[in-house]
């Protein structure tokens, strides 16, 4: 029941990626919202969902990702679990923190794909990244509240029938 | 043996393996694999949808953001219309003339060896670090990996890989993409081009590998060279705004602004060689 709202969020969010940010692009870097959604989710919900929605996530951006497939599956599977440790270490309720490892978080992703790029010969303009990784946070700054209700709100219901 | 019994862990070393796999099994196939051809084919139509919004909305603004440049830009191409016109004239009069000559001397016309297929951009690929984009023609309508697109004004790049009905162009200002080209006035045809952005991050492209003789001279215009067969020859791509010599290798390397603006694109053609079955451009 869950999964199936994190899903449909997550496809509408890979649609206004690739739609709508573009026309949002500050000197050409726009904010990836799928990726801050993912991490966010993480951060809240703990390990287990880390890696389920970190996978998801990271399959639905490698659609669109050139001819390489894998690769934001890959990083995005491990950075959610990042996110999750992070996570389970500071008071959730707050943004500050969630705020601030999104950026690092999301700058790790840039150099990770950089470095499996240049593997395979390829190559990334990393300054753009870097801006995607601060506008994103805006981003994630407003969002993340929500993102903590909609979560909670669930486990409410469930303490309440249970109890 | 208590690793393995970690529910967590286990999933996580098959997922990271099964991906690493992926990425190297991808790296060197041309075709989108089936399961995400099938869901692009959902997605893409919300996609267009959202897309053309955005981009008129965008139009509108941008026209009255900026009026008194549009009024003169007005001003302007009209006088060039009528110059063209004025040269369209005297063009057919020249092309009548070339046709009955061709047809004295029985020669093949090489610019009909091609289709061009015009199609949409319907989305933004690449994750904003390097610039694609994603169009509304596939498979379907007879494209192939390693076409090449062009837009009315010049080279747009090159199709990195296609699905049934949509397919990723990569542009030519993405530094994963080098052009065999050619120098106008000195015809020289050693150069490579390959992305480039200078300090105020515009999009530029950078000509490298030119003799150190070379008369190049800013103003000049870059076409494609056809070397390499992956491009027509003789597409335009951009003129030169600054010439450098680089002593250490012992070359001349030119700065190029292309003719297409890539954040104001919105159709683009992909051309398709009528015959030959791998990509492969005749010149």
């Amino acid at each position: 029941m869950k999964k199936r709202v994190i899903i449909l969020i997550s496809i509408l969010l890979l649609i206004l990626d690739n739609a709508l940010m573009p026309f949002l692009a500050i000197n050409g870097s726009y904010p990836k919202l799928l990726f801050i959604f993912a991490l966010a989710y993480s951060i809240i919900n703990g390990r287990k969902e880390a890696v389920f929605i970190g996978t998801f996530t990271g399959i639905l951006q490698d659609i669109y990702f050139y001819n390489l497939f894998g690769i934001n599956s890959l990083i995005n599977l491990f950075l959610c679990l990042l996110a999750a440790i992070i996570g389970e270490n500071i008071y959730r309720e707050k943004r500050l923190i969630p705020v601030i490892s999104s950026i690092f978080i999301y700058i790790l992703k840039v150099f990770a794909i950089y470095i499996i790029f240049k593997l395979l010969g390829k190559t990334i303009d990393i300054k753009i990244g870097i801006y995607s990784a601060l506008y994103s946070s805006v981003f994630m700054f407003f969002g993340y509240n929500y993102i903590f209700k909609l979560c909670n709100n669930e486990y409410e219901k469930i303490n309440w029938r249970f109890k | 043996m208590k690793f393995f019994k970690n529910k967590l862990a286990v999933t996580i070393i098959v997922l990271s393996v099964t991906f690493l796999g992926l990425i190297i099994y991808t790296s060197n196939s041309s075709q989108k694999d089936a399961a995400s051809s099938g869901v692009a084919t959902l997605t893409n139509p919300l996609q267009k949808v959202l897309h053309n919004m955005n981009n008129r909305l965008k139009t509108t603004v941008d026209f009255f953001l900026n009026f008194s440049e549009v009024k003169e830009e007005n001003k302007k191409l009209t006088k060039e219309n009528i110059d063209l016109k004025n040269k369209l004239i005297e063009y057919n009069k020249l092309k009548e003339e070339n046709d009955r000559l061709r047809e004295i001397l029985n020669f093949s016309n090489s610019k009909n060896k091609y289709d061009y297929i015009g199609s949409e951009i319907i989305g933004y690929s690449g994750e904003s670090f390097s610039k694609g984009y994603i169009i509304d023609k596939g498979e379907k309508d007879g494209l192939a990996k390693d076409m090449a697109v062009i837009s009315n004004k010049g080279l747009v790049g090159k199709i990195t890989s296609v699905g049934t009905n949509w397919a990723i162009v990569e542009s030519l200002i993405s530094e994963n993409i080098s052009v065999a080209v050619m120098v106008e006035s000195t015809r020289e045809t050693t150069g490579i081009l390959s992305g480039y952005k200078n300090y105020n991050s515009e999009n530029l492209a950078v000509v490298t590998n030119l003799p150190i003789n070379s008369e190049i001279k800013e103003g000049d215009v870059i076409l494609t060279s056809g070397l390499g067969q992956i491009y027509p020859k003789e597409i335009r791509i951009g003129e030169v705004i600054s010439v450098e010599t680089d002593e250490v290798k012992v070359m001349k390397k030119a700065i190029v602004r292309p003719y297409v603006d890539f954040n104001k694109l919105e159709e683009i053609f992909a051309v398709v060689p009528k015959e030959t079955r791998d990509i492969k451009y005749e010149n």
